[in-house]
């Protein structure tokens, strides 16, 4: 066998595993005289140059849970209910009930349950009394168990030095006692090992000791920006070296912003519950000026031929589009006859079911462009040269439906890794109803940003994005392909 | 949106006429160019999805006529070639008792088809839809179809309404049963009694010998049932708006006359009915202006084609061209059609007939300046710090649930009136409005418990209180009449052995300080707070220049309080079974008045 660079840790570790064969990591690290990270460090080495062997055992351990921390003198209810019983005799239910608190329901359900006490009512009242002394148990179904926890201030004890039917009548009952299995790795030598020299000199070796520099080492923490949200700061970045100012506003919009100027008509299904979150809070004011509310409640009327309640118009939804945000800032800002670019970025609701392609709320972005000269092919232009920005280069154009565009075209991206075309956003011409009062059509167009963050991150359950796993997190990395 | 199932080869059945045999792939190729997305394909039929305003492609007939016309098989107009309404006994009489229940009716008959199962099913889907949408859950509109062979008592029929006992045989029944019974007892009159609740009285069509035909908007009567093989069918349409029930007709009509039948008039009137005209409309449309929004350069005959190929119709103005010289194209718009309502839908109907693939992107350059948003700037400098200091950025919902916010939480969940709470979520999990982060925070610990430790997180994100006046982003927003304030707010925390208050403290010290001047000067002062163990929990403070109501300090400054820092109470991690220390701290960014920034973004 060749000669071996051992580190003086890995020789720390050999030599205490000579007098302890198998010890779990932490021990190891005591023994050892190494902090627990060297000790991990240590063992991974050895274990990668096939000098140690690692083994995992599982330990079951018990606790009291939150229901078990607040029992007084940690007594069952049901014993508390016997020892009243036994010792002062038969008692009538309400003056039980006083005498124990919330905990009286509980414990005479067991009680009735197992026979320990029988309820006997007569002229309105109910009486309680425990049966003969002989019939009931001397210990409880589940009190030694808790005893033994209560000796141990609470836990964590093992599972295993308690009687495991006793153990599972106290689990049956809401978090009284939790039960929680930790692994344990246990390292020792390999065969290999046996031969090693791992002699050292502590204090010729300390800081001077060849290492393995090819041995793996733990991640360092970083700090890391949410995936998504670089997403979003990507397309903030794209949108203004585009020619786009930022708007942002409300999530809490009046019916008004987010369906009335829109024209989508009072009784239009989308606006229902089912589709929409309304807010259990008192109606909102239009915020709007007389002029606009006028024209929008006249273009219902001669749209939809039915009549235009404002009442209905002041309730309060979580928006559903940015396009509340963005509309407000065409109309109501003060250049609003100018030439205008403009893009919001922000959350937006549906109330759905979650799904792996669904979320009740996303993030939209949606950019309008208010300037003479507007086109179909202009938006389409800008579409293109939007997602080239980001990377997406194969782009083509559907016709499709809006309540509030036309004409209406979505964009379909290619995606080389799902092989396939995928729907990104949506886009037209507001209807004119809309945008009146504004000095040329406006183009829009729109969508969700998890959409392309999917594409990016390679990311095929959208609900990923808001799930905080960690491990996710921490490790997302951008594809090449999207 | 509505899916339908469509077989290629009905289709190109359907879509070939004469010597123009038209393939499957043509089809396919051309199916999304129509506004239909196709949702699986496999070869021999395809699912499509179609828009809801076009319920004329719920069924094969409907596409194959947009099909041919954009494949260019035949284009133009599609007659109804309905006759006129003859005399004799085809008629409907409404009675003045259903007035206040459900007063318009309208109906066609459609005679001499072939009905086969396919068809059928596919006509069920037609009429379900136009009961979802135009209907508005039956509401609005509802119809039946009838086998007029079986309706036993011939024409005319009445449309009245009767009382509760009033007793016939409904559709998939055996029995009679009365109109109480049929609301209480059957799945339509459970889905839909609700709509004639109320009343005493019920609409009902009746036969010429007092036979029951329908009692809509519940249930036809099984007496009429129709079936494979029908060859003659009675539409009726009944409803709140004329308007809805003759487009709800016209797009029946249009299916059935599609699929072969020969559509036959019918004589409607009492209340305020009439014979539905089923006419097209003239709808002008100034060539100039589709070239306009498009970015086109058609010509009059050009974008008369166009029309054409969507199955409208230029009126012929006789020698002066489509456009009688004026660049203005009068078209003629069938009543199946009642999504084209003006000019720009007829724009958008150009560019469909003219082809979207033919329609190429062009780029013109912008002579706009961009700016983002002045708010954004406080949080770049915010997630700089808390990403230098090692931190992961969460997101969460804000419509977050009672249990992250209130029970978990160590805080007693309150009556609906002082949360801001969804109606009738379809989850649970999405419910309430988030008032705080950091609740959310806690919640994403609990699920990363076998994830490597430190574990540090900050969000930063819009909460909301009841009664404000304020939108996030800014603290100088003017006052509005919003009945929930939105305010941004930043948290964080941090989970490992030795986590504690100071911790928690010095990262929150760090933060302020890249995004206050040194004069805020934070200060921090013992309280209680449901989310923090008791003694290890902090107010924070910052000195203002200019802040109403906060507490007057040395030096002419006032103190505000802005959030709060702590060690996470052990009982709320134990609840959450979260083994390490955690602490954390939540303030507000709009109270802390940023907006000195300059700002060129209006908030809303």
């Amino acid at each position: 066998m060749p000669e071996m660079v051992l580190h003086i840790i890995e020789k720390k570790i050999i030599s205490s595993l000579r007098s302890e064969p198998r010890q779990s990591i932490d021990r190891l690290a005591g023994s050892a005289g190494l902090s627990l990270d060297q000790a991990r460090r240590g063992v991974e080495w050895l274990r990668h140059k096939g000098l140690a062997e690692v083994s995992e055992s599982e330990e079951a351990t018990i606790s009291l849970g939150r229901n078990g921390m607040r029992l007084p003198d940690t007594t069952l209810p049901e014993r508390r209910l016997l020892d009243i019983l036994l010792k002062g005799g038969p008692q009538e239910i309400s003056d039980l009930r006083d005498g124990m608190g919330p905990l009286f329901g509980a414990a005479m359900g067991i009680v009735k349950k197992s026979g320990w006490a029988a309820a006997v009512s007569a002229k309105g009242r109910t009486v309680i009394s425990a049966a003969p002394p002989g019939n009931i148990p001397s210990v409880l179904p589940g009190e030694a168990t808790l005893r033994a926890l209560a000796g141990a201030g609470g836990g964590p004890i093992s599972a295993e030095s308690v009687d495991s039917s006793d153990l599972k009548s106290l689990l049956r009952r809401p978090e009284l006692v939790t039960k929680t299995v930790t692994k344990t790795k246990h390292v020792s030598l390999s065969e290999a090992a046996r031969t090693v020299d791992a002699s050292y000199d502590e204090g010729r070796e300390a800081n001077a000791g060849a290492i393995d520099v090819g041995a793996g080492v733990p991640a360092a923490p970083r700090g890391r920006r949410h995936p998504l949200k670089e997403v979003i700061s990507e397309i903030r970045e794209v949108f203004v070296t585009m020619g786009f100012s930022e708007a942002s506003g409300r999530v809490v919009q009046p019916c008004f912003w987010n369906f009335d100027a829109l024209l989508t008509p009072q009784d239009h299904p989308s606006r229902e519950m089912q589709d929409t979150f309304y807010l259990d809070v008192e109606p909102g004011e239009l915020d709007s000026t007389p002029a606009h509310v006028r024209r929008i409640s006249k273009a219902h009327r001669d749209t939809w031929h039915q009549k235009w309640d404002a009442a209905e118009a002041e309730r309060m939804v979580l928006r559903t589009h940015t396009t509340c945000v963005t509309l407000r800032r065409l109309l109501q800002s003060p250049g609003v006859l100018g030439d205008a670019r403009v893009f919001s970025l922000g959350r937006v609701f549906r109330n759905e079911k979650t799904s792996y392609k669904h979320l009740a709320e996303f993030t939209q972005v949606e950019g309008v462009v208010h300037e003479a000269g507007s086109t179909i092919r202009g938006l389409m232009g800008i579409q293109e040269e939007f997602y080239r920005r980001l990377g997406l280069t194969k782009v083509k154009f559907w016709p499709t439906f809006f309540p509030y565009t036309e004409p209406s075209f979505q964009s379909m991206v290619y995606n080389e890794r799902l092989g396939k075309w995928v729907e990104l956003f949506g886009m037209g011409i507001f209807h004119p109803h809309v945008t009146r009062g504004l000095k040329h059509p406006v183009l829009a167009w729109g969508g969700g940003v998890e959409r392309i963050a999917m594409l990016k991150y390679g990311v095929d359950d959208v609900r990923e994005f808001y799930a905080n796993n960690l491990g996710w997190l921490r490790g997302a990395r951008r594809r090449d392909d999207a | 949106m509505p899916v339908v199932e469509l077989s290629y080869e009905r289709l190109a059945g359907l879509v070939s006429r004469g010597g123009t045999c038209v393939s499957r792939d043509e089809i396919s190729e051309k199916l999304p160019y129509l506004g239909l997305d196709i949702e699986s394909d496999d070869g021999d039929s395809v699912r499509i999805e179609y828009s809801p305003n076009r319920p004329d492609y719920a069924t094969d007939v409907g596409v194959s006529l947009a099909l041919q016309g954009l494949l260019g098989v035949r284009g133009g107009l599609v007659p109804l070639d309905a006759g006129p309404a003859p005399s004799g006994p085809y008629r409907i009489v409404a009675k003045r008792t259903v007035a206040g229940v459900r007063p318009v009716i309208t109906g066609i008959l459609a005679r001499g088809g072939a009905l086969d199962d396919h068809m059928l099913r596919q006509l069920v889907t037609l009429q379900e839809d136009l009961h979802v949408g135009l209907g508005r859950g039956r509401r609005k509109v509802a119809i039946g179809l009838h086998d007029a062979s079986k309706i036993s008592g011939g024409f005319p029929l009445t449309y009245t309404a009767v009382p509760a006992g009033h007793r016939f045989v409904p559709l998939n029944e055996t029995e009679e049963m009365t109109i109480s019974q049929i609301i209480k007892g059957t799945k339509a009159g459970r889905a839909y009694g609700h709509l004639v609740e109320g009343h005493e009285r019920f609409p009902v069509i009746l036969d010429g010998g007092g036979n029951t035909v329908s009692m809509p908007p519940i249930i036809n009567s099984a007496m009429t049932a129709v079936t494979a093989g029908t060859t003659d069918i009675f539409v009726d349409v009944t409803g709140v708006s004329r308007h809805a029930a003759e487009d709800a007709l016209a797009i029946v009509a249009i299916t059935l006359r599609a699929a072969g039948f020969s559509l036959e008039r019918i004589g409607i009137g009492g209340g305020r009915n009439r014979t539905p005209p089923l006419e097209n409309r003239t709808i002008p449309v100034s060539v100039g202006r589709a070239n306009e929004m498009l970015g086109l350069g058609l010509s009059v005959s050009d974008a008369a084609s166009c029309l054409e190929r969507c199955r409208l119709q230029p009126v012929p103005q006789d020698g002066r061209g489509q456009d009688g010289g004026d660049g203005v194209i009068p078209c003629l718009v069938p009543p199946y059609r009642p999504d084209i309502v003006s000019e720009v839908d007829l724009v958008e109907e150009i560019a469909l007939g003219y082809g979207t693939w033919r329609i190429l992107p062009e780029l013109s350059p912008s002579t706009t300046f961009g700016a983002k948003d002045a708010a954004s700037a406080p949080h770049d400098a915010i997630d700089m710090a808390m990403l230098g200091m090692g931190y992961v950025e969460a997101l969460n919902p804000g419509l977050s649930n009672a249990r992250i916010l209130y029970e978990m939480a160590g805080r007693r969940t309150p009556p609906r009136s002082r949360m801001i709470a969804a109606v009738d979520s379809k989850s649970r999990e999405h419910s309430v409005l988030r008032d705080s982060i950091l609740p959310g925070l806690v919640e994403n610990l609990s699920r990363n418990i076998h994830e490597e430790y430190p574990q540090k997180l900050y969000e930063t994100g819009t909460v909301f209180l009841r009664g404000g006046r304020r939108a996030a982003g800014s603290g100088r927003q003017p006052a509005d009449a919003s009945p929930v304030s939105e305010m941004m707010h930043v948290a964080a925390i941090t989970a490992h052995a030795d986590s504690g208050f100071s911790e928690a403290k010095s990262v929150l010290q760090t933060v302020l300080g890249a995004v206050t001047s040194d004069a805020a000067e934070m200060r921090t002062v013992p309280a209680s707070h449901h989310l923090f163990a008791d003694g290890r929990c902090a107010k924070v403070s910052i000195a203002t220049a200019n802040s109403a109501g906060g507490s007057r300090a040395r030096g002419g400054r006032r103190r505000r309080v802005v959030g709060y820092a702590g060690e996470i109470d052990p009982a709320i991690l134990s609840a959450y079974r979260i083994r390490v220390p955690a602490a954390g701290f939540e303030v507000s960014l709009s109270d802390l008045q940023l907006s000195d920034m300059p700002s060129t973004a209006a908030q809303y």
